[in-house]
């Protein structure tokens, strides 16, 4: 029986399994289908509640896993085709011809985000200074196109009034994504605070259905962000509309004052949700695992199992089953570890 | 209706879908109600963050509506528009306040809601600072009833317009003495004892009561002025800060070290506010030093009472300033008194609505807590209602002129039963 | 000559590419694609349309007979074409089981016609149909029902039609064809070459009811008005208003204490789209048509502003760019804001002593006393100057 894991996906989640199983003293081989390392987060330039750098973390956990001599780590492609049961699997990488023999695999294939133009009333896409909230960490960047001046698309004008859309893509009956992304209401205030902090004389406001920053630290950063005077009115942006120069309108309800509220921004941002990966139904099909009803893979039992999959010897961590901050997926990878681990020793047993 | 004419609903329908003139009936284009996000209002934003308060307790406020829902004022009208703190902190966040508004003057910042709030928003320094911008820049109207008597505390130093040199009148033909350098204890009556009629009673029990004592006390008469506590509330800063610095002079210069006041308003105001003008001084309320003479074994209770009686906590003797137990101490003292509580006692007392500069305002009728709060009383089944501030005597007589069967209800300042009770025959 | 008028076309005001990308708005609108026949349809004349803007609804058969399609109505007598009861409906003055029925009879006619199709001149029509469709869709007993009341009612049998369409819709089908062999003009500044800025307002019930099954282009980006504007030469323009309702509703407008509401929703699309200065608004609704065109003479009563953007059906809009006389075919006297000042800007030509003649050059019936003071005052009726 080989003692090998086969690792999808080279971001936090599935970096942190190949460290901890290195530590178990188990060798694992990490397959990312980009050309480098760290997937979502190696993007991001701060990370909430506590502003640290995501680059940083994702250069942090790359490092590890490079030293790491029980990983084998190949970038640049996919797994094609998974043959046999556990735990005497048989994948191919690639165009197939390289075939690796392993004992347990691990999904660790992230989320994608919400494509907000299928949420037609905001106009992303078509009005250019309507962003999400991936393109407005690349402007709130550094070393992002604008050099971390927040500039809208149109005409490059340094922002003044910005709006923020919370719940764009989640919660919505209509688009068929009935969950809550989880992790929404906390990137957008810390988008709110970061814009606050370049620019003090702008007025940040965010249009929400709840505030949901519920883990450790994001309560305070929400306090933080009602102290820097960024205003949360409780109301979800209804639609929005352009004027000539560029303005953004919107229209929503202050729902604390009962009354219908419209404004002019000079760029708006949608805090979109996620939504399962888009190679998710594929790799469900190509490791004979089940899909839940949003779309995230299913756990074999959702209180007592949370990573494993509903196939014996395949596993699951991070994203992939269901949007989780990243200290979260640091945890995953940890205890996917652990159960691999003990997987791979109980089949040593039964042979 | 006969056979065959049409019913008169149908005649009513045909008269409204008139086609003859089609556009007949078109008075006006229905305005828009949204409201308009701009930054127009960013300066009564800045008017509102006065200095002493971090703008930033307000705007932490998330809305979640416990300061509506233990505010008194719901307890005494159905408005849904009426006052509540959290609305009118988001209009405020968004430059939408209504300086035209009743409600700004409605609150008795009775600390309720700052007691309850999770998030530690002041809103009594809102509120305050709300009424701030309404006097100093000129906008909406001041009721015209706390303007006079902020005109008359600014002229002649007592809300009544009274001539100031009869503020001591209380004291004549009393063993009161004027304070003079080296005498122990100021005795601050405050406005109200010094002139209303009722209230004299209470400053002349006190006065009895401290001589019975033996105490070496003395009073300042015309020269001092109003404490200012309820102009500061109602948005006068000015005003406030003229009358703290003539008090603290006066006191300074008359080397006064300890203070000893009635009112709970000026207990307030002397113990936590004067130090921000260099006045530092022992401030100790009544019932404290009541309190601490009969432990002392100082008053000697040789009459008994035989009556049942029930105590309201002031908001500012009690929330504000969290003296509950010394006034039931006195009380359960003096013999013959039987102690009932009201439903909503100590933290939860309800207002008499004399604060925020609540007692110089005419409140409607059906309106009024003061009201609410003798009905609550009466229900307890005491014939006396003790309390211990001259806002809620003043507040408790007049319900008692309103409400039905408040005769049977008494009410009393517990210095007025403590020297019913030593006073010989 | 206007300093703006020399930018070229892509940059002008609306759809500035800096601000809009086109691209994707064409893609968003394709979302929703409506399968339209190229013929064999059954035209459902409307009550509103017919009253109003009388030439809309003559210029239909004239339209259809021109692109030689197969296509019939009925009108004769004894099985008249009925109203679809669409005011009855909304003015909630009828059961559900009334519109059913009438509806039914409707298919019933087109499918004794032998077509499959019906293409609806009204849009409150439209949604009648499509909401009447569905609701069979939803209630499987339904159709056992309607079959045996209409039996009872009028001795007919019926059957669900293949394709709800609009005549807009068909027009939209057309559309190249009728600008490649009959248009003689384009929606073109003649002066300046400029493209023509058309407003589209496109009926709620068109796409709002069901905008997946029954509208091309779907709620947000409908594209069966604006596909007309932009393949017939002229500019569609996005304003933050576009997909506000005219705000006939006949709750609103029928009852007298309740068109303030009408006149208030027409303003605040008057005022979203004043900066971007449209050329002419384009509509399908008879319903829209009326309030649009109507309204805006109200607001100039009630609040001194002038907007008057002349207001034409797409019926018009085509007969005019096929140089139809704008009077005895297109009829445009018969509407409140003056459609010259377009004309003039297209390069179509009109004789204007025709303003006051109706069909056959009969004069229209107006009371003297309003003829005589109008005249007086040196102006025809839509306040063109009288040289």
């Amino acid at each position: 029986m080989e003692r090998k894991v086969l690792i999808l996906g080279g971001g936090v989640a599935g970096m942190q399994t190949a460290i901890a199983l290195n530590d178990l003293g188990i060798s694992s081989v990490l397959v990312e289908k980009e050309q480098e390392l760290g997937g979502r987060v190696k993007n991001y330039d701060k990370t909430f509640p506590f502003f640290h750098s995501g680059k940083e973390l994702v250069k942090e956990l790359e490092d590890r896993v490079r030293r790491a001599h029980l990983v084998e780590i190949r970038c640049g492609t996919t797994v094609s085709h998974v043959e046999g049961q556990a735990p005497h699997f048989q994948a191919s990488l690639g165009t197939g011809n390289y075939k690796i023999p392993v004992g347990a695999i691990v999904v660790a294939i992230g989320f994608e985000p919400f494509d907000a133009s299928l949420q037609e009333e905001y106009g992303y896409g078509i009005y250019k200074n309507v962003i999400t909230a991936t393109e407005l960490e690349h402007l709130l960047d550094p070393e992002g196109p604008t050099g971390g001046e927040i500039r809208r698309p149109s005409d490059g004008k340094i922002v003044q009034r910005v709006a923020i859309a919370f719940c764009v893509g989640s919660r919505n009956e209509q688009l068929g994504h009935n969950y809550c992304s989880r992790i929404c209401c906390s990137f957008s205030t810390k988008q709110a605070i970061e814009i606050k902090e370049r620019h003090p004389d702008a007025v940040v406001t965010c249009f929400y259905i709840d505030i949901r920053t519920y883990g450790r630290g994001f309560e305070e950063m929400y306090r933080r962000a009602q102290e820097t005077s960024i205003t949360y009115i409780r109301g979800r942006i209804a639609e929005c509309g352009v004027l000539p120069n560029g303005d953004v309108t919107i229209r929503a309800e202050d729902t604390f004052l009962g009354k219908p509220i419209q404004g002019v921004f000079d760029l708006v941002s949608l805090s979109h949700g996620m939504t399962p990966a888009l190679d998710a139904p594929k790799i469900a099909t190509m490791l004979d695992i089940d899909v839940a009803e949003d779309g995230f893979f299913e756990c074999r039992d959702k209180d007592l199992y949370p990573n494993d999959a509903t196939r014996e010897g395949v596993f699951l961590a991070g994203a992939a089953i269901g949007m989780k901050p990243i200290p979260d997926c640091i945890a995953d990878g940890n205890a996917v570890a652990a159960r691999v681990a003990a997987f791979l020793a109980e089949m040593q047993e039964r042979n | 209706m006969t056979i065959g004419s049409k019913p008169d609903w149908i005649k009513g329908i045909a008269k409204e879908l008139d086609y003859r003139w089609r556009y007949k009936g078109i008075t006006g284009i229905l305005p828009d109600i949204s409201i308009i996000l701009d930054e127009s209002n960013a300066e009564l934003n800045q008017a509102l963050a006065a200095e002493g308060i971090k703008e930033s307790s307000w705007v932490s406020c998330f809305q979640c509506g416990t300061c509506r829902a233990v505010c008194p004022y719901t307890q005494v009208t159905t408005d849904v528009n009426g006052l509540s703190a959290r609305r009118m902190l988001h209009e405020a966040q968004l430059g939408l306040t209504d300086f035209e508004s009743e409600e700004i003057w409605t609150c008795t910042t009775c600390d309720t809601c700052v007691d309850q709030c999770p998030r530690g928003v002041e809103i009594i320094d809102f509120m305050r600072n709300l009424r701030r911008v309404e006097v100093e820049l000129g906008v909406g109207k001041i009721p015209d009833s706390l303007r006079r008597a902020m005109t008359n505390i600014a002229s002649v130093g007592n809300p009544f317009g009274e001539t100031s040199e009869n503020r001591g009148d209380w004291a004549e033909h009393l063993p009161v003495k004027p304070f003079a350098k080296g005498t122990e204890l100021l005795y601050f009556p405050g406005c109200f004892l010094a002139y209303d009629a009722r209230a004299r009673k209470v400053a002349q029990a006190t006065a009895g009561i401290l001589e019975k004592a033996g105490v070496d006390f003395g009073i300042l008469g015309s020269q001092e002025v109003c404490c200012g506590e309820s102009v500061r509330k109602a948005g006068n800063e000015k005003l406030f800060q003229n009358l703290a610095q003539h008090n603290i002079g006066v006191f300074a210069e008359n080397g006064v070290k300890g203070i000893l006041t009635t009112s709970p308003h000026c207990y307030h105001t002397f113990k936590n506010e004067y130090p921000q003008f260099e006045g530092d001084f022992e401030v100790i309320h009544y019932t404290q030093y009541l309190a601490r003479l009969i432990k002392e074994g100082r008053l000697n209770f040789s009459k008994e009472l035989n009556k049942q009686v029930t105590y309201h906590d002031p908001c500012y003797l009690g929330r504000h300033n969290g003296i509950y137990e010394e006034p039931r101490e006195i009380l359960r003292s003096i013999p013959g008194l039987e102690l009932v509580e009201m439903p909503d006692a100590r933290q939860k007392s309800l207002c008499c609505g004399g604060g925020g500069g609540g007692i110089w305002l005419d409140t409607k009728k059906g309106e009024r807590l003061s009201d609410l709060r003798l009905e609550q009383a009466m229900e307890t089944g005491a014939s006396i209602l003790a309390v211990a501030c001259p806002y809620c005597l003043i507040n408790f007589e007049d319900s008692k002129l309103t409400v039905g069967n408040a005769d049977r209800i008494e009410i009393r300042d517990i210095a007025e039963l403590v020297w019913e009770s030593i006073q010989e025959s | 000559m206007d300093e703006r008028q020399m930018l070229s076309q892509d940059e002008y005001l609306t759809m500035q590419t800096n601000i809009y990308d086109v691209e994707a708005r064409e893609n968003t609108w394709r979302r929703y694609i409506k399968e339209i026949p190229e013929d064999g349809y059954f035209l459902l004349p409307s009550c509103i349309l017919a009253v109003g803007y009388p030439a809309t609804e003559a210029m239909m058969p004239r339209l259809f007979d021109l692109l030689d399609l197969d296509w019939s109505w009925n009108l004769k007598p004894e099985s008249m074409c009925t109203c679809c009861s669409g005011i009855a409906y909304h003015g909630d003055v009828t059961t559900i089981e009334s519109t059913l029925l009438t509806t039914a009879r409707l298919w019933s006619l087109a499918q004794e016609a032998g077509y499959e199709t019906i293409a609806v001149a009204c849009i409150t029509s439209f949604g009648i149909h499509s909401e009447c469709f569905d609701l069979y869709r939803q209630e499987p007993g339904l159709k056992q029902k309607m079959d045996k009341l209409l039996m009872e009612a009028c001795g007919r049998k019926f059957e669900l039609p293949r394709h709800i369409l609009h005549v807009s819709d068909v027009v939209y089908k057309h559309r190249l064809r009728l600008r490649d062999e009959f248009m003689i003009y384009q929606l073109v500044d003649q002066d300046s070459g400029r493209p023509l800025r058309g407003v589209d307002h496109v009926g709620c019930h068109y796409n709002k009811l069901f905008p997946l099954e029954r509208s091309l282009g779907g709620a947000e980006y409908c594209e069966v008005l604006s596909g007309l504007v932009k393949a017939w030469g002229g500019k569609e323009i996005d304003y933050p208003e576009r997909r506000h309702c005219c705000g006939m509703g006949f709750r609103q407008c029928m009852l007298t204490p309740n068109r303030g509401f009408t006149a208030a929703s027409v303003n605040k699309k008057m005022v979203s789209m004043e900066p971007f200065e449209p050329d002419f608004i384009v509509t399908n609704c008879p319903g829209c048509q009326v309030h649009l065109d109507k309204q805006q003479w109200a607001i100039k009563e009630l609040k001194g502003k002038e907007y008057f953007i002349p207001v034409l059906t797409y019926m018009e809009l085509a007969g005019l760019l096929m140089g139809w006389d704008p009077y005895d075919i297109v009829g445009i006297q018969f509407h409140t804001v003056p459609v010259e000042p377009l004309l003039d800007k297209i390069g179509i030509p009109y004789d204007e002593s025709k303003t006051w003649l109706g069909k056959d050059e009969q004069p229209l019936p107006c009371s003297d006393e309003i003829v005589g003071a109008t005249l007086a005052a040196g102006r025809t009726m839509r306040g063109i100057p009288l040289l």
